[in-house]
């Protein structure tokens, strides 16, 4: 295919996505000319490209199109069915680019029927004020001139006159753009864009940038300037512009180029991939390099090396990037998508998109895009009501469905909300059954959540009928399993009446990814940690449980059953009987990586063993499976390149790659979807059981269970705390714990944990011991005690009032008195913010010191602060944008303050502040702005803009503190 | 039958020993020979893949041809010597005992596999030469990975 013509392809498509996505919001939001503005370039583009290259049909629907979006940007009304024909235009185009693509001609036919219902449409389409008009009918001709051939098109454009023609009136609207097309054609500024155009872009494209740019480039600004204006004013605005143009061509110039020219080049993916792995090797060779140098005291090496291996670092980082794109690439099509299922299903649908920049190496991007189109389908289709049945429940007309994509720890995390009906587990439970896709006995034993996740088994599906959307069969599963593909996991939540979650999260690349090195009989394994959910570790001391179910092995983990499997066993290193037998209790201690998906279980773990003492227990969490596997070490976490493995080894399922460590080891990488499978089938039965005894478990929970533990070494009386209260057990070492002032503390997790004494024994202060953490939002406080008994389920019955401070009383547990530790009264002693907190939880918010609504485009900043300042007592509403801070103002309810981020796209905070004081309520309501730029000047703007205080942004204390005075002389006045 | 153009071209076959039987590779086929270290297991392959292994930065997928060619091993070898090959665009390494000299055949010298030849030879083999006294059996690579694709398969 020419070249050129293949570059018009790609920019055609690019631009065509662009539009589509333009069109809905301009349904949404008529009176965005500048999105109109954008609409009509880039239709424009597309049309006289079309024409330099002779493909009349294209052109001539890109030309009917633009007639009727000029129409539209001239001010006519713009109706459903308007922007229905436009999309259908841009159908077409699609359609005849596509056919253009796959044979190198335009296809045979013509589109005068469509021609001719979008020309309809711009004749109906009246500007107020006066009737119709002949827009583009004179650059036709021009472009028209330049074509070869027009054989096939000369008919239609002939059609196209005579209807247009037979309006009068409209002859005064044709002058003017043709005096628009003259001005800009004949404006100096013309030529030197061109040429700048041409030196960027290279020779082989002049001809064709001559004719596109200034089209495109040009109208930038009259569209946007003149709409709202009379046809008067227009004129006299073209050549007000027209002169300034030539007066100052100068600023000018450097308009366009910030406008349109970026330094880019485009590069063949080939390429990229290319250097993509000469960089994974360099990687290699550097890791390699490395563990020599380390080796080696005292060699000249050193500084080369280190010197190398910083120089490799930038590069491969350089390199991630230039595979990097924007989310939103995937994302483009989505508006156009709902708009047209809405329509089809009879549903209005709102579709918010957050994040959209954030960036994801391509390759993951490709995998994702279909996964995700047909996610959002299903939203539609399934998740939400028709607008009656919203109406009927009292929800919003309009159903709302909020994608986000953000970063996270080297991940990427999509979410897809709506606010509809929620999946209907009955219905699931009862499709699944029918379908037979589980056993009637296995549906018993599930959780609710299990249930849901249901939905993902292959040959699912609810709708109660087959219809266009969804319902095909086609499902979930595929969903499921395109994005377990590139080493992704999805999840959902899902609440009745109130809508689903989904919840992916993808490595951000598939080719180098960071890896948990463990060993068994000594061979190395690499486990992505994508899947690790956490450590534990097995040893003598432990006050642990590993059980035996039916011969199985499980493990106790926070009052969960997990299967466990030796890897071992499951890469059959050796048949040795696996020795795991129960035992009494010792004491426990839990070396975990906190994972993102936090289980509301309290982190307590409970293993007896003596598998081999020091073994690890991996936990994994794949799909809605969480198990253990035991392994003799746990080296290191290393970045490790990914390399396929040979085509002879591919059908073990159990590994997903292979990688050359920096010692020059070559390991296997284990695929935790494989290990999974070949779980089920190792061990389904015990997998059952632990299920069961599971649940059975956790409803003994619901009882009361409570620690027991000795405060000190002399073990006199042992003592007992609620479980729930206790987040996490640790060991420490008392050589780490150091004394402030007063208060003894201890690094824990990147910060520094009080630790409260329960006895004064000095002997408590050597060795290691025992802590219990104790967990409020962002603060921990540690109980040193000196040895965990046990944990047992049973009815808290105090039978003796305690007199002594810091004991709630007496009960008897095991047949022993326990005296029953009172946390409240050393929280509330030793630390009074925790006890605010606390207290609060106690109160059931019923002592709320104000209600604020904090605005920040950045949902990690919101996630960030809204836990702070609930815990400080205040009612938190959040919202994501000016808009829809606005929108809860004006619908749901009124705020003791507003807090907003300056830095936000669309409506910043200075906007949004502006708009709130025309909202009279709002008028002397307090508004705070949170930035991060806190620079004298910002500082006085925003005083100018009527914000009445200004917060740097991660300056929590300081945003604590200033709540605090405003609300108590708020209260006070 | 391995395939010549023309009578009287010759083709280069660079012999292998394994367990004193002469095998013979086609020579454009062979992209190294090396002394495999470390290699690395890999559990729950088949018994004749022994293991990964990094050569200069590369991973390599190494071959037992004892194993592959069924030959008990009488003799605890010491000295493994591995031919390296491509095969898809993957590297594999076929563990032999001894690399032979390189010998130059024309078409003539090319005999088909005789049929009192083992089951898993004839398998893997594409023909097979008399070579002064000793019988020079010409293994097929592609026949190799067929092999041991359709036993994975199984």
């Amino acid at each position: 295919m020419d070249e050129l013509i293949a570059e018009f392809l790609e920019e055609t498509n690019e631009s065509l996505d662009v539009v589509d996505e333009q069109l809905v919001t301009f349904e949404k939001t008529p009176d965005d000319k500048e999105i109109l503005g954008n609409i009509f370039r880039l239709v424009h583009t597309i049309k006289g490209t079309c024409g330099f290259l002779g493909l009349s049909r294209l052109e001539k629907v890109a030309h009917a199109g633009e007639n009727l979006i000029g129409k539209f940007r001239d001010g006519a009304i713009v109706t459903a069915q308007a922007v229905t024909i436009v999309l259908q235009g841009l159908d077409r185009i699609k359609y005849i680019v596509a056919e253009i693509q796959k044979t190198g001609k335009e296809p045979e036919g013509n589109d005068n029927e469509l021609i001719d219902t979008i020309n309809t449409m711009a004749k109906k389409s009246l500007l107020p004020g006066q009737e119709a008009d002949v827009p583009t009918e004179k650059k036709t001709k021009k472009t028209s001139k330049k074509k070869q051939e027009k054989e096939q098109g000369n008919e239609t454009v002939k059609k196209t006159e005579t209807t247009i023609v037979e309006d009068d009136e409209e002859q005064s609207q044709d002058i003017s753009l043709e005096e628009l097309e003259r001005i800009w054609n004949e404006t100096e500024v013309d030529e030197q864009i061109v040429n700048k155009n041409v030196n960027v872009k290279g020779n082989e494209l002049q001809d064709k940038e001559q004719i596109e740019t200034p089209s495109s480039e040009q109208k930038e600004k009259p569209p946007v300037n003149f709409v709202q204006e009379s046809q008067q004013k227009i004129q006299e605005e073209i050549s007000r512009q027209n002169d300034e143009a030539k007066a100052k061509p100068e600023p000018q110039r450097a308009t366009a180029e910030s406008i349109g020219m970026q330094q880019t080049i485009r590069v063949n993916v080939a390429t990229l991939e290319n250097l993509m792995n000469t960089v994974s090797e360099l990687v290699l060779t550097r890791n390699q390099l490395q563990d020599m140098v380390r080796k080696e005291q005292d060699t000249i090496f050193k500084a080369p090396v280190q010197r190398l291996s910083n120089v490799t670092a930038d590069l491969q980082e350089n390199i991630m990037k230039t595979r990097m794109q924007p989310i939103g690439n995937a994302w483009q099509k989505l508006p156009r998508i709902v708009r047209d299922l809405s329509r089809e299903l009879n549903k209005k649908v709102n579709l918010q998109m957050n994040g959209s920049e954030t960036e994801l190496d391509r390759q993951v991007l490709e995998m994702i895009r279909d996964p995700l189109t047909h996610m959002v389908r299903n939203s539609v289709d399934h998740g939400l009501e028709t607008t009656q049945m919203r109406k009927d429940l009292g929800k919003s007309e309009t159903g709302q469905i909020v994608l986000s994509a953000y970063h996270q720890g080297g991940y990427i995390i999509i979410e897809l909300s709506d606010d509809g009906k929620g999946l209907d587990l009955g219905r699931i439970k009862q499709k699944c059954l029918e379908l037979e896709l589980i056993k009637p006995d296995e549906l018993e034993k599930m959780t609710e959540k299990q249930i849901a996740t249901l939905i993902f088994r292959p040959g699912f599906s609810t709708a109660e009928k087959v219809t266009n959307v969804s319902g095909r069969g086609v499902g979930m599963d595929v969903v499921r399993n395109n994005i377990e593909l590139i080493g992704g996991i999805i999840d959902l939540s899902t609440q009745k009446g109130e809508g689903s979650k989904f919840t992916i999260k993808i490595p951000l690349t598939l080719a180098i990814v960071s890896a948990l090195i463990v060993g068994v009989k000594g061979e190395h394994f690499a486990i992505p940690q994508l899947s690790v959910v956490e450590l534990v570790r097995v040893n003598e001391n432990t006050n642990s449980y590993i059980e035996k179910i039916n011969h199985a092995p499980v493990l106790r983990l926070r009052d969960k059953l997990l299967p466990l499997l030796h890897l071992k066993d499951l890469l059959v290193l050796n048949n040795d009987e696996k020795d795991i037998h129960s035992q009494t209790s010792e004491k426990s201690s839990a070396m975990t990586e906190e994972s993102v998906n936090k289980r509301k279980n309290i982190d307590v773990v409970n293993t007896e063993t003596e598998i081999n003492k020091n073994d690890f227990i991996v936990v994994m969490h794949v799909g809605d499976k969480v198990f253990g596997i035991v392994v003799d070490h746990v080296f290191d976490t290393e970045e490790i390149v990914v390399k396929p493995v040979a085509n002879i080894l591919r059908n073990i399922s159990i590994y997903s790659g292979i990688t050359i460590l920096g010692s020059g080891t070559v390991i296997m990488i284990l695929d935790p979807n494989g290990i999974s499978q070949a779980f089920g089938e190792n061990n389904s039965n015990t997998e059952n059981y632990a299920e069961k005894a599971s649940d059975q478990n956790q409803r003994a929970v619901l009882t009361n269970s409570m620690l027991l533990f000795y405060k000190d070494r002399k073990k006199r009386m042992p003592m007992a705390v609620p479980l729930e209260l206790i987040t996490r057990l640790e060991e420490i070492k008392t050589e780490n714990i150091e004394y402030s002032v007063d208060r003894a503390v201890v690094k824990y997790r990147g910060k520094l944990m009080p630790l409260i004494f329960l006895s004064n024994d000095d002997d408590m202060k050597a060795g290691i011991i025992n802590v219990l953490v104790f967990t409020r939002g962002e603060f921990s406080v540690g109980f040193v005690v000196s040895e965990i008994i046990d944990i047992i389920d049973e009815n808290l019955n105090i039978e003796m009032h305690a007199e002594e401070n810091g004991i709630l009383g007496t009960a008897i547990f095991l047949g022993n008195a326990t005296e029953v530790l009172d946390v409240g009264y050393y929280l509330n002693k030793d630390f009074s913010k925790w006890f605010l907190s606390t207290e609060r939880d106690l109160n059931s918010y019923k002592n709320v010191l104000g209600s604020l609504l904090l605005v920040d485009d950045s949902s990690f900043f919101l996630n960030m602060l809204t836990p702070v300042l609930k815990a400080a007592g205040y009612d938190v509403v959040t919202a994501k944008s000016g808009e829809e801070a606005l929108h809860i103002i004006e619908t749901y309810q009124e705020f003791d303050l507003v807090i907003t981020d300056i830095e936000m796209p669309n409506m910043n905070g200075f906007e949004l502040t502006e708009k709130l004081r025309k909202i009279p309520k709002y008028r002397e309501k307090s508004i705070f702005a949170l930035t991060g730029d806190y620079t004298s000047e910002s500082i006085q703007r925003g005083h100018q803009s009527g914000f009445d205080n200004y917060i740097a942004k991660f300056d929590r204390e300081g945003l604590l503190e200033l709540l605090k005075i405003f609300f108590t002389e708020n209260k006070a006045a | 039958m391995v395939e010549f153009a023309d009578e009287n071209i010759v083709k280069e076959y660079i012999t292998a020993k394994i367990d004193n039987q002469l095998f013979g590779f086609d020579i454009s086929e062979i992209l190294d020979v090396f002394v495999p270290q470390s290699i690395t297991r890999v559990p729950l392959a088949r018994p004749e893949i022994s293991g990964v292994l990094n050569l200069r930065g590369r991973i390599v997928t190494v071959i037992d041809m004892y194993c592959l060619l069924d030959i008990k091993r009488n003799v605890q070898r010491t000295n493994k010597i591995a031919v390296g090959i491509s095969h898809k665009s993957a590297l594999y390494g076929l563990l032999i005992d001894e690399i032979g000299e390189v010998v130059k055949l024309k078409k003539s010298d090319i005999e088909s596999i005789p049929d009192t030849l083992d089951e898993k030879w004839r398998s893997v083999s594409s023909s097979v030469v008399q070579l002064s006294g000793n019988l020079l059996v010409i293994l097929n690579i592609a026949k190799i990975f067929d092999i041991i694709m359709v036993q994975n398969a199984a």
